[in-house]
């Protein structure tokens, strides 16, 4: 009987270095040991929500964690519940938060206080990575007389104020920032219409109930191809060089250094162990690096943005001041 | 669109949903959706958000046969429980709860749970005709409709249902306030903060409708059924598949029933911004105004059963068609779904059905043979769901309530939901005790947000001016059907009297109360 | 029952103060562009409060059956047994989880209350809880509740 034991220990043995050796895993000093809860902080469906679900089961295909990562949503109060779930899970290894820009603009909007009564911000987290950057396109109807960025411009300053009227997700949040961006370059004054998601917003615009979004390409790509919407700007930094996404103009190109981009990131709870850190930080690397994101990236426009450790935060302190800064312009700060 | 064009296109999409590997994926979802749609609080968009990753094993056609299928099944099995506990599995179910609870506790689950499986099988499949035919024209209506027309059906789904009650008149308006005062509470998406949430975080959420409908009907009721000193029998109930056929010899009295909660259905479902549960509530509430019946509605009327399910299943098909004609998500789950496009590396939107001819026409097809195995499926369950309710009831009362529970928590993944459900059971049992209904509160509770978001919507719209809902033509042919609709039972009653007549006492007919 | 409906309507118009309270601190006019984010929430509670003193005034001014007892002798201590262990799992949650909670209070119902043989009581009381954790933790990927002890019992720490 004991040889037979050594025997398949020893068995179990070379198996195991031969998945450690292979790399399967990536072999980190850490793997987590039950499956890890990934919060959304937004509901079903949305971008966020969509981005997760994507890749949770590439996770799973690839092998990239012993574990299967299981997207929860917790839409509350625009990412509120989501950010003091994570703070009730300190120092847990098994949960991770995927963000967008109301990461910043949400603790900004409101007082988000945790149990023990101070102020949430997101230096409460522990970052893990800025996986991808979203990109926004000022976009008009296909039918309607603006063909480029100049006429539409001319039309805004021209009407009387709240004239031209802008769908966009929620209120307070990106999509109206980048308004008040607009508005502040122009001088020109607009009506926001607040919607409750991406895809409402976009068929708000394709039905003529408004008259410009930005929306991110991929909500609005389909249409786009359709000839019902027409593209007049990205505000990125650079013309995006994936397929047509190329002919968009930037705004900075035409004259208005105006600049804006979405994190898609990935963070940890308060006080994430290291090796945790690092094993996430594995996993998303190479999520990335799968045909399908790949393909992903390039139908949405995304920008792939892989970014870790000192570098990151400087970069979220950066957007966090520029959140700040033009919340503060238009009056939105909470106290 | 030409007919025969798209005929053709069709025999080919059945051709595609028939192949085995297709046929045998539509029974798993059909099963999963059915056991997802049983349990309170989880519905079809957790059904589809859990499959996803599956899809990834599969071809686009048959992934999207998987998740459709599961989408059908919690249709079907949403009804299961409202009918035999009076607690909804799906949000429209509410309405099918108010006659079929009735019926199940006069000992006829059977006649209820056929009445439900038909009609939801006869929606759906008018409704997905009309699909195959008109997609791309009814998709371009549908993005005419927007914020002040939305607002202007939203009150006519008001109208419809206005004098639902007929007990103490004060005690009704009281609950409609309580629950629009409920469907305040949370996260202001118009003006992007908290409103009446009292500091907490959780609440933001809202108060959900689905949780609050668990506690004041199915908790509620297991309060009252305790204090009426403990049932240690079930119900007794008849099981067999005799019911089945009893049932569907009633049907074609209510054809017109059934053909108008129809064309309902699918119209609201196919607008985004409405969906399958303002449609049920309208349909069973124009079925009670215009049935013969309609005095006798919630108290076990077959047809109260009938009319919101056939609008709930013609809706749940009408929210797909945004989704496949233009790549808008017509309801929650449907935004899941469209994330597997992405998935399986599909555009979205409008060349769908010019690039992908198989998967959209697979999808087509694999609606028609879905919906025909999915009521086969649950007909022949019926006299085994129907044998639940004789389970004694020390077991089921602890079961219903932690399923509830788990289905609660679901909703938001927290644990606040939990007292609110507790505390609405409580609340429950004492408004029944006293008298006060809830079914105004629980389809104010529905409406309200919805109702109140598009109306700020379109004032911000019309800077200010309420103008807008008048110099809309859709919105204002709405908002005078709203009028005239919420006029007709006083119309009504003026007409009866210069004719002389005595106006009938009102039965206490009290709807879901 | 008459006691109890006045003081139940009673409740109500407490309730519709609070609520009122609440929507006061929210800006309650009317703006430029439509009804503030108050506006609905401040009048529909007034119009609940209005509506709870009507109900208050109009069971006040009501006479008939006086003597009938709110609930049959007996009962509230039945409703209690129900409610109080629901109460108490919600309670310790943290703790228990809804798994062990739910096993806890399917084993005291089913024996307490529905006095089961003991074999139905413990297949009952385990097997729901455990099918039910398959089901939600293991097939569909649902994180529940689990509480502190099964997360200890699962995987330790």
């Amino acid at each position: 009987m004991g040889r037979v034991q050594k025997g398949s220990l020893a068995l179990v043995m070379v198996c195991l270095v031969a998945l450690l050796g292979s790399g399967v895993w990536g072999a980190p000093a850490w793997q987590p040991n039950r499956p890890v809860e990934w919060t959304v902080p937004a509901g079903t469906g949305g971008g966020a929500d969509q981005q997760a679900r994507l890749m949770a089961p590439l996770i799973e295909k690839y092998r990239l964690s012993p574990q299967p990562f299981i997207p929860v949503n917790r839409p509350a109060g625009a990412g509120a519940q989501a950010f003091l779930w994570m703070i009730d899970k300190t120092g847990d290894p098994h949960t991770i938060l995927i963000t967008l820009d109301s990461l910043f603009a949400t603790p900004a909007a409101q007082v988000i206080r945790k149990r023990d009564g101070s102020r949430f911000s997101w230096r409460d987290l522990t970052p893990i990575a800025r996986l991808l950057l979203d990109h926004f396109v000022l976009w008009v109807h296909a039918e309607s007389p603006w063909r480029t960025l100049d006429d539409f411009v001319r039309a805004a300053k021209a009407g009387p104020p709240g004239r031209l009227k802008m769908a966009g997700t929620g209120s307070k949040q990106e999509d109206e920032i980048i308004m008040v961006l607009l508005e502040q370059s122009w001088g020109a004054k607009f009506t926001y219409v607040p919607f409750p998601g991406g895809g409402a917003v976009a068929a708000a615009l394709v039905g003529k109930q408004v008259d410009f979004t930005v929306n991110n390409p991929i909500e609005a790509v389909g249409h786009w191809e359709a000839g019902r919407v027409r593209p007049l700007a990205i505000f990125a930094s650079e013309r995006v060089r994936v397929g047509k996404w190329g002919e968009i103009p930037t705004m900075k190109e035409l004259g208005y250094p105006i600049e804006y981009q979405m994190l898609r990131g990935i963070f940890g709870p308060p006080q994430m162990p290291a090796e945790a850190v690092a094993f996430y930080q594995e996993v998303f690397r190479r999520v990335l690096d799968t045909p399908e994101m790949a393909d992903f990236i390039e139908r949405g426009a995304y920008t792939k943005a892989y970014l870790t450790g000192r570098e990151f935060v400087q970069w979220l302190e950066r957007k966090d001041a520029l959140v700040r800064n033009l919340m503060e312009k238009a009056g939105w700060l909470a106290r | 669109m030409d007919p025969i064009r798209t005929f053709h296109d069709l025999l080919y999409g059945l051709g595609v949903a028939a192949s085995p590997e297709n046929l045998m994926v539509a029974v798993v979802g059909l099963l999963l959706g059915t056991a997802i749609g049983v349990l309170p609080g989880l519905g079809g968009t957790n059904g589809v958000a859990l499959l996803l990753p599956l899809t990834f094993h599969l071809k686009p056609t048959a992934a999207i046969i998987l998740l459709a299928s599961v989408y059908w099944g919690a249709i079907f099995g949403g009804a299961i429980t409202s009918i035999l506990f009076r607690i909804p599995g799906e949000p429209w179910s509410v309405a099918t709860m108010f006659d079929g609870y009735p019926l199940a506790k006069q000992g006829k689950p059977g006649v209820a749970l056929t009445a439900a499986f038909t009609s939801s099988f006869i929606g759906a499949f008018v409704a997905i005709v009309l699909f195959t035919f008109f997609a791309p024209p009814l998709a371009e209506l549908a993005l005419k409709f927007g914020p002040p027309e939305n607002f202007a059906v939203l009150l006519l789904a008001f109208a419809t249902i206005a004098g639902l009650e007929s007990g103490d008149p004060v005690k009704a308006v009281l609950m409609t306030f309580l629950g629009l005062l409920l469907a305040t509470v949370g996260f202001d998406i118009v003006s992007g903060s908290p409103r009446m949430t009292f500091g907490s975080v959780a609440l933001q959420s809202g108060v959900n409708f689905v949780i609050i409908a668990i506690g004041v009907f199915g908790l509620g009721e297991i309060l009252l059924t305790v204090e009426e000193a403990l049932r240690i029998e079930g119900l007794r109930a008849r099981l067999s598949f005799r019911d089945v056929w009893e049932t569907w010899k009633m049907f074609p009295r209510y054809v017109w029933t059934i053909v108008r909660s129809t064309l309902l259905g699918f119209w609201i479902g196919v607008l985004p911004g409405t969906g399958a549960t303002p449609a049920s509530f309208m349909s069973y509430g124009m079925a009670r105004q215009f049935s013969p019946r309609g005095s006798k509605f919630g108290t076990g009327e077959v047809e109260g059963v009938v009319a919101p399910e056939t609008a709930a299943h013609a809706a749940g098909v009408g929210a797909l068609l945004p989704m496949v004609t233009l790549g808008i998500p017509g309801s929650p789950t449907a935004a899941v779904m469209l994330a597997g496009f992405f998935i399986w590396g599909l555009n979205p939107g409008p060349l769908l059905f010019r690039e992908n001819r198989e998967f959209v026409w697979g999808l087509i097809g694999s609606m028609y043979l879905a919906n025909v195995i999915g009521v086969l499926i649950v007909l022949t369950l019926v006299p085994a769901f129907a044998a639940i309710v004789r389970i004694p009831f020390a077991i089921l009362a602890p079961l219903i309530t932690i399923l509830c529970s788990i289905g609660a928590y679901a909703v938001n993944n927290q644990v606040l939901d939990l007292w609110i459900m507790l505390g609405s059971g409580l609340a429950g049992y004492l408004f029944k005790k006293l008298g006060y209904p809830l079914a105004p509160l629980v389809v104010a509770l529905v409406l309200g947000d919805m109702t109140e978001q598009a109306f700020r919507q379109s004032l911000i719209m019309g800077q200010g001016s309420p103008a807008i809902f008048f110099t809309r033509p859709i919105a204002a042919f709405f908002l005078a059907a709203s009028v005239a609709v919420f006029l007709l039972p006083f119309a009504r009653k003026v007409v009866r009297r210069a004719r002389g007549g005595a106006v009938p006492a009102e039965a206490p007919g009290t709807a879901g109360s | 029952m008459r006691k109890a409906a006045l003081a139940f309507a009673g409740l109500l118009v407490a309730a519709g103060i609070v609520f009122l309270g609440e929507a006061s601190r929210l800006p309650t006019g009317w703006t430029a562009s439509g009804p503030g984010p108050g506006f609905f929430p401040f009048w529909l509670a007034t119009g609940f409060t209005l509506a709870g003193l009507a109900v208050l005034v109009r069971t006040w001014s009501s006479h008939h059956s006086p003597g009938e007892a709110f609930l049959p002798g007996g009962a509230w201590k039945r409703i209690l047994v129900v409610f109080l262990p629901m109460v108490g799992i919600v309670a310790f949650l943290h703790y228990l989880g809804i798994y062990l909670g739910g096993l806890l209070y399917l084993l005291g119902y089913t024996r307490g209350v529905g006095r089961h043989s003991w074999p139905v009581v413990v297949a009952v009381s385990v097997g729901v809880p455990l099918v039910l954790f398959l089901i939600f933790e293991r097939w569909f990927l649902m994180p529940m509740p689990k509480g502190l002890v099964l997360e200890w019992l699962l995987y330790g720490r």
